[in-house]
Order: C-alpha cells, then structure tokens, then sequence
C-alpha cells in the first residue's frame, strides 16, 4: 500500500521545529549592465545586492547595445521580511 | 640513476556549470573523466557536485577535493578555505513531500551506504512542509527553479546540524512529466538538464545558510525502459534513487572555514587531514569556453589566475573575448579537448611556459 510522506521509521527521524520566517522568498532576476572595461565581479554584485541577496547567478549572454557591449545577467535572489 | 621527485600538486579549480546543457558535464556526472584526468595532471582538483555526481555512479579519489557550488564561488573570491577531512557525518534532510515508497528507497540507499560502504550517516530529519520545488527556464535556455518554502528547508538544515551533522544530503521531490519533450532530449543525448537549476538553487541555499558540505539529489519515480537512452544519462536509469554519489562525495567533502576563522570553530569532531586549501594556492581554473560568465571564474581571471577555456559547447556562448578577459589583463589558454586542458596543467605545474609550447615566438623586445 502506497501512503502518504510519513515516518514509519520515526525512531530514526525528527521533525523539525526552529524558527526561520516563512516569509523567507526566492524571486527570479534578470539584469542587463554594459560591460563597460575592467573588472566585473564587483559591479555585478552591486547590481544585483540591490534586487536581494544572490543566491545563484551567470553572465548568460553578452549582447551589443547603444553604447556598447551589455552583459545579460539571470539570477536567483532571496528576499527576507 | 636518480628519480626526479613528482612536481608540487598544481591546486586547479574545475568548473561545468550546471543546468546550461554542456556536451560534457551536462548529464549525469558525465565529466568525471575528465576530472579524474585534471586531478592526476594537477595533483589537486577542486570541483563541484554537478562534475562528479553520476546518480548511482560515483568516483572517491584523494586528490579531488568536492565543494558544493556556492560554496565553491565563495572559496574562489577568498572568503573559504577548505579543509581536507577523514570523514563527515552526513545528515539526511527529506522532503516532506516524497510518497512513503520513494522515501524507504532513499532511506534504504543510505542504509546500503553504511553497510558496504562504510560511511557514517545520519541523523534522518524530515521538513516541516513540502519544499514545493518549481521548475523553469531562463531566457537564455539555461534550467533555473525555485521553492515554494526555503525556510522549511533552513529550518531542517538547522535541526540536523545541531543533531550533530557535519554535512548534509539533501533530497527533495521533484515535479515529474515523463512524456515531456525536455526529458527526451536530455535522455536522448541533448538540450539541457531541467532539474539542474532548481538543484543548484536548494544545494545553494542550505550551504550559504549553514556553512557545511551540502549536496542535493532529486526524489522521482523511475522511468520506463528507453533502448536508445544516451550513454551520459545513462547513470541516472540505473538505481531507484540519485542519492549514492552525493552520499559518496560529502562523505569525504572538505569542512568550509570562514577565513579568519580558527580551527577550532570549525566542524569540531572532523580531524582534520591535510593543510588548508586557499585560494591565493590556486594555479589554474578549468571552464566551457563559452560558460566563463559565473563568479568563480571571473573571481579567479580578475587576480590574473590562468583561465583554461576548454571547448565544451553548451546554451552559452559567454565566451572570453565576449566578457573582454584578455583586455582586463586575462591569462587565457584555449583548449580543443580536457586532454588539452591536461596537458596545459602539467606544463604549468612543471613550470613550463605556456608561451614556449606555441609557434610563432616572438622575440623579446
């Protein structure tokens, strides 16, 4: 018989109960900057510390734009309460 | 006759990214060839679950050092070291959503690895709630996803380290559609792998949250039989579960100590089993020619590291010259094949210049 998640071996198993706010969220980002000359780290974490804390993000495409050369940014943000 | 004594190791970071469809790397662990060819050229490989992880098929070998992605990032921008460790005691976290069955099988697999492997696992902590693991896709065709609930996540990650976890399995389920024509390609050999994304993001989550080795197999039902399924997807249709190489890996992953911070604040319980690893030892970073866009290499060209660019084509095409590497004072060297790579590592490691392997030479001046 197949049953719903449970613990059937719950003398192994503990349930957890600590607080972290459920208000906790993961949001999408995409970002275009210019390239511009020089180091990128830096200013791609600034670009992205305004939209949440990053969790995971790529350059994912380098496209021409009006004044140059832009970077295409997609990322994962986590926004707290 | 004397023996000329082996070359110091040449600490080398080998980075696949994950979810953007690389002809090697992009399947299931499908670069550990090439990783165990990087780890015997250098001595020391630093890389990341998505390199090593085969489902029920995995490689231990000293010198790869198995560091979860963003923890991998942050060890590359200088802000980790790494700590070769004997052993971790690798904590179970399971998601409240996965069906009775599919969690004995989980629980079963971990229980295989204790008793022929030898490793030390456990405790076992359940979420709270489902993690609700959503799927999607960047603009790019690159495979991202998210959680409908991070804090449960947070929370069992927290109750298996104060249980005394040293490192951390996750599994999570996730959302299944078997005739969907994402998962024939990728069974058939191309496209990208649309779980990797949302992988990355749980895996990323609970290691920047917790600072311990964490890694992350998905929950599925299996598959039906494909005769024409693709040699590299092929470790993922061999077992009930894609637990064991994540069990294998963390089970020897490096602890993560904040630099700065003292040994003992670190992973007590761990002994420890080699020096620690820094970035300012790094001699060379290995990335898909067209995959240079991600944090650890840029950390790694911006302090003038050798980039090894290794022609693995993917969904990107963030090549060098596209981010202007070399105009920033990049050291980039091309390479046709990780054979190639391999052979630009042993050169560097015996202290040979790059440049005296090349034709023309210029003069000096």
């Amino acid at each position: 018989m197949r049953r719903s998640s449970g613990s059937t071996r719950s003398d192994r198993s503990q349930r957890s109960r600590l607080p972290v706010s459920e208000l906790l969220r993961l949001e999408p980002v995409a970002l275009s900057l210019p390239r511009g000359s020089g180091p990128l780290l830096g200013k791609i974490r600034a670009a992205l510390a305004a939209e949440g804390e990053p969790l995971r993000w790529a350059i994912t495409a380098v496209e021409a734009g009006p004044h140059g050369p832009e970077l295409r940014i997609e990322a994962m943000v986590m926004r707290r309460p | 006759m004397s023996v000329q004594p082996a070359p110091l190791p040449l600490p080398t970071l080998m980075v696949v990214p994950t979810g953007i469809g690389c002809a090697i790397g992009g399947y299931a662990g499908d670069a550990l060839p090439s990783a165990r060819l990087l780890a015997a050229a250098s001595g020391c490989l630093i890389t990341h679950p998505n390199v090593m992880n085969g489902a029920a098929l995995y490689w231990s070998d000293p010198r790869i050092h198995y560091v979860e992605g963003s923890a991998l990032d942050r060890f590359a921008a200088g802000e980790l070291a790494l700590r070769p460790v004997r052993r971790q005691r690798v904590g179970l976290l399971l998601d409240a959503a996965i069906e009775h069955d599919l969690r004995l099988r989980h629980l079963q697999v971990a229980d295989g690895c204790r008793a022929t492997l030898g490793l030390e696992i456990g405790p076992v902590v359940t979420t709270d709630v489902p993690l609700g693991v959503s799927l999607r896709q960047g603009a790019s065709g690159a495979s991202w996803g998210s959680l409908e609930r991070p804090d449960a996540l947070l929370r069992a990650g927290e109750a298996l380290r104060a249980a005394g976890a040293t490192a951390i399995a996750v599994v999570a389920r996730f959302p299944e559609d078997p005739e969907s024509e994402a998962l024939a390609a990728y069974r058939g050999g191309s496209g990208v792998d649309v779980l990797a994304g949302a992988e990355a993001v749980i895996s990323h989550l609970l290691c920047r949250h917790l600072s311990i080795p964490c890694a992350h197999a998905p929950a599925l039902s299996p598959l039906e039989l494909n005769p024409d399924l693709d040699p590299r997807a092929a470790g993922e249709e061999l077992g009930t579960t894609f637990l064991p190489c994540v069990l294998v890996g963390l089970s020897r992953a490096p602890d993560l100590v904040a630099r700065g911070a003292s040994a003992a604040s670190t992973a007590a319980g761990c002994a420890a089993a080699g020096p620690l690893l820094t970035a300012d030892q790094l001699g060379a970073v290995v990335a898909p020619a067209g995959a240079l866009g991600g944090e650890a290499v840029l950390a790694c060209a911006e302090r003038g590291m050798p980039v090894i660019a290794v022609h693995n084509p993917s969904v990107l095409a963030v090549t060098a010259e596209a981010l202007g590497l070399g105009e920033a004072g990049g050291r980039v060297l091309e390479a046709s094949s990780y054979a190639e790579a391999a052979g630009w590592i042993t050169a560097l490691r015996e202290g040979i210049s790059p440049a005296a392997l090349r034709r023309p030479i210029t003069q000096l001046n």
